[in-house]
C-alpha cells in the first residue's frame, strides 16, 4: 500500500509541476500576443498615450471607426468597445486603463439600456480576461465573485482547462500562428455590412432608480480626475420606448444624446447597430 | 455522481482510504462498507431510486433461496418466472411504458382512429438495464443449478449495487463476481497500479476523445439538413468514436476502480474497431452484454445447433432484443436489425467464427487485405450508428441520403470550428490503440511512469471541459 501511495504521490507532484509549467507557457503566449483578442489589443496600449478612448458595448465596437476620427482631427483615437459589455465591464476597463497606464485626453462612454443592467457582464470579454486573471488587483477582484474563481485564479492551468473551448489548445495555436484580426486593422472597430430592416427592439420603459455600479464609476472618474463624456449612439427610429434615452439624458449631467442623429434606415444594420456606412457617417459626426 | 466529476475525485480517494485503512479488518466490514458507499454513490442521483434497487435485491435474494430449497421442477419454474416478471416488469414500466403507449396511439392514428395518450412523467432510474440483467443472471444461474445461492444478504446486496459497475456495466455474472465478495480482499500493488492506469486511460477516452467528438456530433446532427456529404460522413465517424470513447472509457474506469478495491471485473471492450467482420466486432464490443444475450437468450433458443432457418431467427431475435435493450425508440430496433443483416451472410457461410484472434499484419499484401476488411466493417458500423444517434428513423434515412449528394466541401460548423479539425486527434488515438492492441490499455509496460504523466497531461490540455457530457449509456 505504501508503495502505491508513493506512486500516486510522485505522479501527482510531477503533474502539479507540469501544470505550473504549462500554465506559464500558455499565459506567456497570451501575454506576448496583442492581436488575437480584443482584450490583448487593449493591453497592447500599455504605457501609451491616446487622445480619445471609446468605451462601451457592441454599440461602440460596431459604430465608431477611430481611423476616421484621426483623419479628421489629427488626434489618436481607439475603440475599446466589447461585444455585450455591461457597466461592470466598462468599470473594469476604466480601472485597467489606469493600471496599464494608458494616458488619454478624453474618454467617451456609451450608455443606453445597459444602464438598467447593473448586474452581469460580457461573457465574451470574460473569456478573454482568463489568461490575465492574476495580472492585477482589478482583474482579480472581477473574478472573485465567480463560481469557479478558486480554480481560475489559484489552481495552475485549471482556468485553461475549464474554458478549453475559448482559451484552450485551439486558441493557443491560433495565438501562435494567426497574425491579425479585424479590430487590429481598424483600431478596435469591427464593421458590420448590410441592413436587416425587419427587426424590432424595445428599450426599457423606465430608468432604474438606483445604480451602485454607475455611482462607483462616477466616483472613480472623479477621484482619478479623468475627463469622461457619456453619450448614446444612434438608435433606429422604429425602436420602441425611445423616451428612455431622454430619461437617461435627464439623469446624467454630462450626457450627449446622439440617439437620433442618423435618420436613414439604410445606415443601420439593425435597431441598435450601424453598418459600415452608418459608422463612417457617425464617426464623422461624433466629435461635433 | 459521475466518474469524471470533481465530486467523484473527492469520493473515490476517501472511499479507497477508508476501505483499506479502517474497514479492512474483516470480510463483513469490507462488504458493509462497500454496500454503504455504493448506496451513497447511487443515491446521489436520486435517493428514490434506492427503494427500487433494494426491492429488486430483496426479491432476487429470497427467490434464489426458495429455488434452491425445492426440487419440484414446476415450483422452481414458477419462482424463476416470479423473478423474471418482477425484474423485467420494473424495467418495462420505467423504460418502455411511454414508448408502448405512444406507439399504440400512433398506430391507431395511422389507421384514422383518434386516440388520446396518457403517458406518465416517468424518470428512468439510472443503470436499471444494467443491474436488472445482473440480478437476472443470478436467479437464472441458480435455477439452472450452475450457482449456489448465497445466504448472506449483505454479500448479495453488495454484488448487486457494487458502485464501479452499477450504472453502466460491465454486466457481471453472479458466478464471477459474487465469489469475490465471499473472500476478504488483500491489497495488491500490481493490480491497484493497473487499475489506476485503466482509470487514467478510460478518463482520457471519455474527456479527450468522446467529449471532443460530442461537440462536433451534436452540431452536425442538429444541422444535417444543410451539411455537406463530407461533414455528414465525418459526423458519423465522430459519433463512432464518441460512443466508443464514452462507453469503453466508462468500462475501463469501472474495471480500474474495482481493481483499486481488490475486485476483478470482466473486460467489456477489446479494440472493436480493429475487427475484420461484424461477428468479430460483436465479440469485441460491449462483451458483457453480448455474452449475456448469448448465454441467456441465444443458446436457450437453440443457438447454432438448430436448422439454418431457426439460426437466422435466433440471430434476428438476439440483435433486435439487444437493440431494444438500448432504449425505447424504433431507431435502436433498426440499429439492431441492421447488425443482424450484417451478421447474416457470415452465419449462412459459417464464417462467423473466422476471426477469433486479434488482427496481425504479416506482410504488405496481408496489410492491404486486413485494412480493407477493417475499413469495410467500420463503414458498416458507422451506417448503423447513424440510426443509433438519430432521433427518428426518417432523420437517419435523410442523413444517409444526403451523404450521397457527393458534396465534399469542408464546412465551418455552428460551433465555430471546421468539420475536419478533429481528424488529427482521431488519427493519433487510432494509432495509439493499434500499437497497444495486444494489451488491456496503452499505459502499462515499458516507460509506464512517463506514459502515465503524458496521459494525465493530455487529459488536462486536450480534454473537453467547457461542454461536459453525460455518459451516453447512463440513459440506457
Amino acid at each position: 500500500m505504501k508503495r502505491f501511495l508513493l506512486y500516486i504521490l510522485s505522479v501527482s507532484l510531477v503533474i502539479v509541476v507540469l501544470l505550473f509549467a504549462t500554465d506559464y507557457l500558455y499565459t506567456s503566449v497570451y501575454k506576448k500576443n496583442i492581436t488575437n483578442s480584443k482584450f490583448q489589443f487593449v493591453r497592447g496600449f500599455k504605457d501609451k498615450k491616446i487622445n480619445y478612448i471609446f468605451l462601451g458595448s457592441s454599440r461602440v465596437e460596431n459604430n465608431i471607426n477611430p481611423k476616421i476620427i484621426t483623419n479628421i482631427t489629427g488626434k489618436t483615437a481607439v475603440n475599446f468597445g466589447f461585444q455585450a459589455a455591461r457597466l461592470k465591464d466598462i468599470m473594469l476597463l476604466l480601472e485597467l486603463i489606469e493600471f496599464y497606464n494608458i494616458k488619454s485626453e478624453k474618454i467617451f462612454i456609451q450608455l443606453d439600456y445597459i444602464y438598467n443592467m447593473p448586474e452581469g457582464n460580457s461573457h465574451i470579454m470574460e473569456y478573454q480576461l482568463i489568461p490575465f486573471v492574476n495580472e492585477n488587483k482589478a482583474l482579480n477582484t472581477f473574478f472573485q465573485n465567480k463560481k469557479d474563481d478558486f480554480f481560475i485564479s489559484k489552481m495552475p492551468f485549471l482556468r485553461y482547462a475549464l474554458y478549453d473551448n475559448k482559451q484552450g489548445i485551439r486558441n493557443i495555436t491560433s495565438n501562435i500562428f494567426k497574425k491579425s484580426n479585424l479590430f487590429t486593422e481598424y483600431n478596435g472597430y469591427c464593421p458590420k455590412e448590410g441592413s436587416v430592416l425587419n427587426t424590432t427592439y424595445a428599450l426599457p420603459k423606465k430608468l432604474i432608480e438606483k445604480n451602485k455600479i454607475f455611482d462607483s464609476m462616477r466616483t472613480f472618474v472623479k477621484n482619478k480626475n479623468l475627463n469622461v463624456t457619456f453619450f448614446c449612439a444612434p438608435i433606429r427610429k422604429d425602436t420602441e420606448h425611445l423616451n428612455y434615452i431622454s430619461q437617461l439624458s435627464d439623469k446624467i449631467s454630462n450626457f450627449k444624446d446622439l440617439s437620433l442623429v442618423l435618420k436613414d434606415e439604410l445606415l443601420f444594420f439593425d435597431n441598435l447597430h450601424l453598418n459600415n456606412n452608418g459608422a463612417t457617417k457617425f464617426s464623422k459626426l461624433i466629435l461635433d | 455522481m459521475l466518474f469524471n466529476s470533481l465530486l467523484f475525485l473527492a469520493f473515490l480517494p476517501t472511499a479507497f482510504l477508508l476501505y483499506w485503512f479502517v474497514f479492512n479488518k474483516k470480510l463483513k466490514t469490507q462488504n458493509c462498507f462497500l454496500l454503504i458507499v455504493s448506496y451513497i454513490f447511487y443515491g446521489w442521483w436520486d435517493y428514490r431510486f434506492l427503494a427500487l434497487i433494494l426491492f429488486s435485491t430483496i426479491i432476487d435474494f429470497f427467490v434464489a433461496k426458495a429455488i434452491e430449497k425445492t426440487e419440484l421442477k414446476k415450483k422452481r419454474k414458477h419462482l424463476l418466472w416470479l423473478s423474471l416478471t418482477v425484474n423485467l416488469g420494473l424495467l418495462g414500466f420505467f423504460k418502455y411504458y411511454n414508448f408502448f403507449i405512444e406507439s399504440w396511439v400512433e398506430a391507431w392514428q395511422d389507421l384514422g382512429v383518434e386516440m388520446h395518450s396518457s403517458t406518465l412523467n416517468i424518470i428512468l432510474p439510472v443503470g436499471i438495464s444494467f443491474y436488472t440483467f445482473q440480478t437476472l443472471s443470478y436467479t437464472i444461474d441458480v435455477y439452472r443449478k450452475q450457482l449456489k445461492p448465497t445466504n448472506n444478504f449483505i454479500e448479495f446486496a453488495s454484488f448487486v449495487t457494487f458502485f464501479p459497475q452499477l450504472v453502466a456495466g460491465p454486466i457481471e455474472r453472479a458466478s464471477r463476481l459474487l465469489p469475490q465478495f465471499q473472500k476478504a480482499r488483500q491489497f495488491n500493488y500490481e493490480s491497484a497500479k493497473s487499475g489506476l492506469h485503466l482509470i487514467i486511460w478510460g478518463l482520457l477516452k471519455k474527456v479527450v476523445i468522446a467529449d471532443s467528438c460530442a461537440i462536433y456530433v451534436n452540431s452536425i446532427f442538429s444541422n444535417y439538413e444543410t451539411a455537406s456529404s463530407l461533414t455528414l460522413v465525418l459526423g458519423s465517424i465522430y459519433f463512432a468514436f464518441q460512443i466508443y470513447g464514452d462507453f469503453s472509457g466508462y468500462s475501463d474506469m469501472a474495471i480500474g476502480i474495482a481493481r483499486l478495491f481488490g475486485f476483478d471485473l470482466m473486460r467489456n471492450f477489446n479494440y472493436p474497431y480493429f475487427s475484420r467482420d461484424i461477428a468479430e466486432f460483436w465479440r469485441r464490443w460491449h462483451i458483457s452484454l453480448s455474452t449475456w444475450f448469448r448465454d441467456y437468450v441465444y443458446i436457450p433458443l437453440g443457438g447454432s445447433k438448430v436448422s439454418k432457418l431457426l439460426q437466422v431467427r435466433n440471430v434476428f431475435v438476439i440483435f433486435l432484443v439487444s437493440g431494444f435493450w438500448h432504449g425505447a425508440n424504433w431507431t435502436f430496433l433498426v440499429w439492431g436489425f441492421l447488425n443482424a443483416l450484417y451478421f447474416l451472410p457470415l452465419l449462412l457461410r459459417q464464417k462467423n467464427r473466422k476471426h477469433i484472434e486479434m488482427v496481425k499484419i504479416s506482410s504488405f499484401s496481408n496489410a492491404f487485405k486486413v485494412g480493407f476488411q477493417m475499413l469495410s466493417t467500420f463503414t458498416l458500423t458507422c451506417i448503423a450508428w447513424i440510426f443509433f444517434r438519430a432521433d427518428t428513423i426518417s432523420i437517419a434515412v435523410n442523413y444517409i441520403k444526403r451523404i450521397f449528394t457527393f458534396n465534399y466541401k469542408i464546412e465551418y460548423l455552428s460551433i465555430e470550428r471546421y468539420s475536419v479539425e478533429l481528424l488529427l486527434l482521431i488519427f493519433f488515438f487510432v494509432l495509439v490503440e493499434w500499437f497497444s492492441k495486444t494489451k488491456e490499455e496503452p499505459i502499462s509496460g515499458k516507460l509506464e511512469y512517463l506514459r502515465v504523466i503524458v496521459c494525465i497531461l493530455i487529459i488536462f490540455v486536450l480534454g473537453s471541459y467547457s461542454n461536459p457530457q453525460n455518459f451516453i449509456y447512463f440513459q440506457f
